[in-house]
C-alpha cells in the first residue's frame, strides 16, 4: 500500500508503460520542459529523453493529428490536451481520421492512440476551461472513452487504454488531480470496460463517473443516515459501456438516477437515463432521474460555478425526492 | 376581450364552486389582487389576478358549481399583456393555471393543498408503475380491481402485492374459514371484515397499507362468501368460525377489528365476546331500517353481468374500476346463490332486521369503538349514524359512497394507523 495522488498514479502509469514498450511517446503543449499544466509528465524528460516527451507548437489539431498518423506508422502516442474545451480544435483529426480508420481500411489498420486531456469544474477556470464534454466524445462511434475517479483508477485504465487497439480518450478531472488515496496497485482491479461498484445498497442505484462519484459516494453516506441505502456504481469506461452491471442493479433495486458533470441536455446522464428505461422499464417504481449541470457556460464566480453543477446536497435532495 | 376560466387549484380537482366575487363588473384591478373564491373539496381560494385589468362581465354567480376550464368571467386587458395566456383578439378561453399561481408567488392566504387523493380508476387513464405492471401481469391480477395507495394514486408494487397477498392462501382455512395474514407478526393485530356480497380482497389496498404501517393484518371470507366453504343461513352464521381465526391467527392477542357493511354484525358480536380491542365500522348495517334492497336482491340472485355491473356502481361515489372480466368472475361467484337465504332474512319486510345501536352503546363503553360514514352512500343511509352514542366516534365522507375505503383511501388509512396504534 502505498499513498499516492491522482497526478502521480498518472505519471506512474506512463512511467510504467513507456519503460515496458519503446513505441509509447507523449507529444503536448508543455509535456516536456514544463512537465505538463497540471504536472502530471513532470521529470520524465529526464527519464525518456525529448524525443519520447514531445514538446509541440500550440495547435492542437497538428498535436491530435501527428498522433493519429504515428499511431498509423505502429507508434503508441500519448497525445495530450491542456484543456478537453479545445477538443472542438481536433475534431476533424478525432472524429473523422482516429474514429474512422479501422472500418474504411477493412479492418487492416487502427489508431492505436490514447488522447489524454481533463476537464470539469473546481478551479474557477471560466467557461472557456471548465466544460465537461465528454459527450462529444461519446457521441461518435470508434472512439473509446475512459473517466477515472479513483487514484487507482487513474493508474489502471491509463495502463489498460494504451492496451487498446483503438484511440481512446481518456479524460481526467481537473478536481481530482490532488486527491490522495492508499493505493496498492497490484491489487486486482476490475478489467477495462467493467464499471466498479463502489457501495451497495438496496433503495437506490445511482450510476455515475468521475468526480461525481465522490460526491455520490458522500450523499449515499448521509442518504444512509436517513435510512435510504443506495448502491453507488462507478463506470470507469464510458465506451466500452458496462450496462450488464446497470441493468443488473436496476433491475434488482427498481430506482435510478444518473449523475454527470456534463449538461442535462442531450449529455450523458441523458443517453443512460433512456437507456434503463427502455432497458429495465419494467423493473422501474420511479421515472430515472438525472442529475446533470445546468445548461449555461460556466462561469468564473467560485459561487456560480459550484451551484452550476451537480453537489452532494442536491444528489441528496434528489434521491430523497425519488425514494419518498 | 379576454374570457377567464375556472383555474385547476390542485391535481385532483374537476370543479369548483365560486363562493363570492370580489372584484365587481366595471371595476379595474392589479396584479395579485384578489379577483375570485373558489371553494373546492378540500379548500377554499382567493384567486388573484397574474396580471392587470378589468372585470367586464361575471358569466358565474356565487353558488354555481363549475367544471375546471368552463369560462367564468369576461375581462379587459385594455392592451396590457395577456396575463391570462390567451389570444386577445379572439375572445378564447384561457384558463389560468396553478403553476402560474405559484410562479407569481401571490397566490394567498389558503394555497391550495397537494394533491394528496389517491384516484386511480376515477376515469382517466390508470397510473401504474412499470414494476407494478410486470408483477401484476404475472400474477394474472387485473389491475383495474386495484386501487393506488401511491403519489398521485398510482397503482405501485405493493398494492398488487397486497392484493395478490389478500388473494393468496386458498389453503389457509380453519372451521372452513379462509383467510390470510400479511405484516409483521409482532405488529399490532387487525382483523379485516368485509361486507355482503364482499371478500376480502375487497380490502387489498387498505390491508396491505395497514401491513405497511407495521401492523399484523388479517382478511377473512365470511361464510358465505369468497373461499370460505361455509354457509350463512342468516346474518348471525355470519360470525361462524371468526373467533376461532382470531385465536389462530393473533395467538390470543386481541385484535382490533375494523368491518364494513353487513360485517359490522359479526364483528360486534365479536366484540360482545370480549374477541376484540377496538371496533372500527365502516359504513355498518344495523343502525336503521332503510338500505337498498333491489342490491341486496340484485346481488343474491344476479339477473345478467350487466345488472351486477349497474350494482356494483352504486357502491362507490366514482367508477369501480372493475374490468368486464372482473365483474363476469363476480357475477360467476354471486350465481351460485349462495347469499339468496341470507338476503331474504336480511331484508325482511320493511328494512334491515339487524340492530346493533344498542351493542354498539355498550361496547363503547368499554372500548373504542369509532365510524366511518360516506355522505353519497346508496345503499345504507349515513343520517342513521346520527342514532349513536356519544362515545362512538364518528368519521365524516361527504363526498365517499358506501366504500369510503376505496373512495378516500389514504384517509381511512390515516384514520386507521393513527387510531389504532396510540
Amino acid at each position: 500500500m502505498v499513498q499516492m495522488t491522482y497526478r502521480d498514479a498518472l505519471r506512474q502509469a506512463l512511467r510504467d508503460a513507456m519503460a515496458e514498450d519503446d513505441r509509447v511517446f507523449v507529444i503536448g503543449e508543455e509535456v516536456g520542459r514544463y512537465g505538463g499544466a497540471y504536472g502530471v509528465t513532470k521529470g520524465l524528460i529526464e527519464e525518456f529523453g525529448s524525443d519520447r516527451l514531445m514538446d509541440t507548437p500550440i495547435s492542437e489539431a497538428a498535436i491530435v493529428g501527428a498522433a493519429v498518423g504515428a499511431a498509423m506508422a505502429g507508434l503508441k502516442p500519448v497525445a495530450e490536451l491542456m484543456y478537453v474545451d479545445f477538443i472542438g480544435m481536433t475534431m476533424d483529426q478525432l472524429g473523422n481520421q482516429a474514429a474512422k480508420i479501422r472500418y474504411m481500411f477493412g479492418g487492416q489498420i487502427g489508431v492505436p492512440m490514447v488522447l489524454r486531456t481533463q476537464g470539469g469544474t473546481g478551479r474557477s477556470a471560466g467557461a472557456q476551461h471548465s466544460q465537461s464534454l465528454e459527450a462529444y466524445v461519446l457521441h461518435t462511434p470508434g472512439l473509446r472513452l475512459a473517466m477515472p475517479a479513483t487514484v487507482a483508477d487513474a493508474y489502471h485504465l491509463l495502463r489498460g487504454a494504451l492496451r487498446q487497439p483503438d484511440p481512446v480518450v481518456f479524460i481526467e478531472h481537473k478536481a481530482l488531480y490532488t486527491l490522495k488515496e492508499e493505493v496498492d496497485l497490484s491489487a486486482p482491479v476490475p478489467d477495462w470496460g467493467k464499471a466498479a461498484i463502489r457501495r451497495k445498497g438496496d433503495d437506490l442505484v445511482i450510476v455515475t463517473y468521475s468526480r461525481q462519484v465522490h460526491n455520490a459516494l458522500k450523499a449515499a453516506e448521509e442518504l444512509a443516515a436517513r435510512g435510504i441505502e443506495a448502491t453507488v456504481i462507478d463506470l470507469r469506461t464510458l465506451n466500452p459501456l458496462d450496462f450488464d452491471t446497470i441493468r443488473a442493479e436496476v433491475e434488482r433495486v427498481g430506482r435510478a438516477m444518473v449523475v454527470s458533470e456534463g449538461v442535462m441536455t442531450a449529455g450523458v446522464a441523458a443517453e443512460l437515463s433512456a437507456r434503463i428505461s427502455e432497458e429495465c422499464f419494467d423493473f422501474l417504481h420511479d421515472p430515472v432521474v438525472r442529475v446533470a449541470g445546468e445548461d449555461i457556460p460556466i462561469s468564473v464566480s467560485v459561487a456560480l460555478e459550484a451551484a452550476s453543477v451537480p453537489t452532494t446536497a442536491l444528489v441528496r435532495e434528489t434521491a430523497e425526492r425519488l425514494v419518498a | 376581450m379576454t374570457i377567464l376560466t375556472m383555474p385547476r387549484l390542485g391535481e385532483t380537482m374537476e370543479d369548483g364552486v365560486v363562493s363570492a366575487w370580489l372584484v365587481q363588473p366595471g371595476q379595474s384591478f392589479k396584479r395579485g389582487d384578489p379577483l375570485i373564491e373558489i371553494e373546492t373539496d378540500k379548500t377554499a381560494v382567493e384567486f388573484p389576478a397574474l396580471g392587470p385589468g378589468t372585470l367586464t362581465e361575471t358569466l358565474v354567480s356565487p353558488g354555481d358549481r363549475v367544471t375546471v376550464g368552463d369560462p367564468i368571467a369576461r375581462i379587459d386587458l385594455s392592451g396590457a399583456e395577456d396575463w391570462t395566456g390567451g389570444d386577445s383578439d379572439k375572445e378564447e378561453v384561457t384558463p389560468a393555471s396553478p403553476v402560474a399561481v405559484e410562479a407569481s408567488g401571490i397566490a394567498t392566504a389558503d394555497p391550495p393543498p397537494p394533491a394528496k387523493e389517491p384516484l386511480s380508476g376515477g376515469g382517466g387513464p390508470m397510473r401504474v408503475t412499470p414494476v407494478a405492471r410486470r408483477a401484476a401481469r404475472l400474477a394474472g391480477i387485473d389491475l383495474s380491481a386495484l386501487i393506488g395507495t401511491g403519489r398521485r394514486g398510482r397503482i405501485e408494487l405493493r398494492d398488487v402485492q397486497g392484493h395478490a397477498s389478500a388473494d393468496a392462501g386458498d389453503e389457509m382455512r380453519i372451521d372452513g374459514i379462509a383467510y390470510a395474514a400479511s405484516g409483521p407478526e409482532t405488529g399490532v393485530p387487525v382483523l379485516l371484515v368485509h361486507g355482503y356480497a364482499g371478500d376480502r380482497s375487497t380490502w387489498a389496498a387498505l390491508a396491505s397499507g395497514l401491513a405497511r404501517a407495521g401492523m399484523r393484518v388479517a382478511v377473512v371470507d365470511l361464510p358465505g362468501h369468497g373461499q370460505t366453504t361455509r354457509e350463512a343461513e342468516s346474518p348471525d352464521d355470519l360470525g361462524l368460525g371468526l373467533s376461532a381465526v382470531v385465536r389462530e391467527i393473533f395467538a390470543g392477542q386481541l385484535p382490533h377489528v375494523v368491518a364494513h357493511s353487513l360485517g359490522a354484525v359479526p364483528a360486534t358480536a365479536l366484540a360482545l365476546a370480549g374477541k376484540v380491542a377496538s371496533l372500527t365500522l365502516i359504513a355498518p348495517a344495523g343502525l336503521g331500517l332503510h338500505i337498498d334492497a333491489e342490491f341486496i336482491r340484485g346481488m343474491a340472485e344476479p339477473a345478467s353481468v350487466g345488472a351486477v355491473s349497474h350494482l356494483l356502481r352504486r357502491l362507490s361515489d366514482r367508477p369501480t374500476g372493475l374490468s368486464p372480466d372482473a365483474i363476469t368472475t363476480i357475477y360467476g361467484q354471486l350465481q351460485k346463490g349462495r347469499l339468496i337465504g341470507l338476503a331474504d332474512l336480511l331484508l325482511g319486510r320493511g328494512g334491515q332486521t339487524v340492530d346493533i345501536v344498542s351493542d354498539l352503546e355498550s361496547l363503547s363503553r368499554r372500548m373504542p369503538v369509532r365510524v366511518l360514514t360516506g355522505h353519497r352512500d346508496r345503499i345504507l343511509d349515513w343520517r342513521d349514524t346520527l342514532v349513536l352514542s356519544p362515545r362512538v366516534a364518528v368519521h365524516h365522507f361527504p363526498s365517499a359512497g358506501h366504500m369510503p375505503h376505496w373512495d378516500h383511501p389514504a384517509e381511512v388509512l390515516d384514520i386507521l394507523a393513527r387510531g389504532l396504534t396510540t
